[in-house]
């Protein structure tokens, strides 16, 4: 049994819920979440001068509205001033499934999610020891399908 | 690779994570949590709060780097204290490390393990 952790765009997500319920995953937590990559939630970008400045949370400031063009330099907001670190709102999908079924829901969240941009995210496959269900008290397997 | 998932002070956030990109971690999720430990939360006056607000940064790293990563965060997450001399206050949280086997990054389908930065 493997538990499935997958952070993911917001607007991926039901594409995601789809692809998953048609190869048989039904069951899925979610949760919203904020993070970020390497890249600490920036996005780089030339200046005028030709110095490279950082571009920080644009996302997130044109999401709450406070700004209408994320292309216009007047918004490049320097690095001293970052907007929360830097974290941007993703979505965070958690499953638990059969060995055998990790590898194809792998391979369904990375084709769905995959749009060659910095930001798509992060799946990771950890080791579940055991799972129940309340209800009726089955336990391994069988109280995963 | 080990998942560090810990449950921090919401005010410690920032100086932890300012810690931990100075020693080269700045891939990271952050959530919102409510929780309590052992004391069963806190007691004002006659009001009793059994769910206190945390924060849970999560964040997946080589084995090398775990134990140097667990030290950063238990430093900057612990408060002064007035009681005793090395500080630390009962609500400072809680640090969990698992195991993590295998990690991909959608972007470029790549997958890590072992000792490899994700």
């Amino acid at each position: 049994m493997k538990e499935i952790i997958a952070i993911i765009r917001n607007e991926c997500v039901e594409p995601s819920k789809s692809a998953l319920e048609s190869i048989g995953i039904k069951g899925i937590t979610f949760s919203n979440v904020t993070g970020r990559g390497r890249q600490k939630g920036t996005i780089h970008i030339p200046d005028p001068e030709g110095t490279l400045r950082r571009r920080i949370g644009v996302h997130l400031l044109l999401q709450r509205g406070l700004i209408r063009d994320a292309d216009n330099p007047r918004f490049h907001v320097p690095v001293e001033k970052e907007l929360e670190l830097g974290f941007l709102p993703k979505r965070m999908l958690m499953m638990v499934a059969d060995d055998d079924d990790v590898p194809s829901i792998v391979q369904t969240l990375i084709r769905v999610n995959n749009s060659g941009h910095h930001g798509d995210g992060k799946i990771f496959i950890c080791p579940v020891a055991g799972a129940i269900r309340i209800r009726t008290g089955e336990q391994g397997n069988p109280a995963l399908s | 690779m080990k998942m560090i998932r810990a449950i921090i002070r919401p005010e410690s956030v920032q100086p932890v994570i300012h810690a931990l990109e100075k020693i080269g971690i700045d891939a990271m999720t952050r959530m919102n949590v409510t929780g309590r430990g052992k004391e069963m939360g806190i007691s004002q006056g006659a009001i009793r709060y059994t769910e206190i607000p945390k924060e849970m940064l999560m964040m997946v790293v080589p084995d090398y780097v775990v134990a140097r990563t667990v030290t950063v965060i238990r430093t900057e997450a612990r408060t002064s204290s007035t009681m005793s001399l090395d500080g630390g206050n009962i609500g400072d949280g809680k640090i969990f490390v698992t195991d993590v086997e295998e990690a991909y990054t959608i972007r470029t389908s790549e997958k890590t393990t072992g000792t490899e930065r994700v």
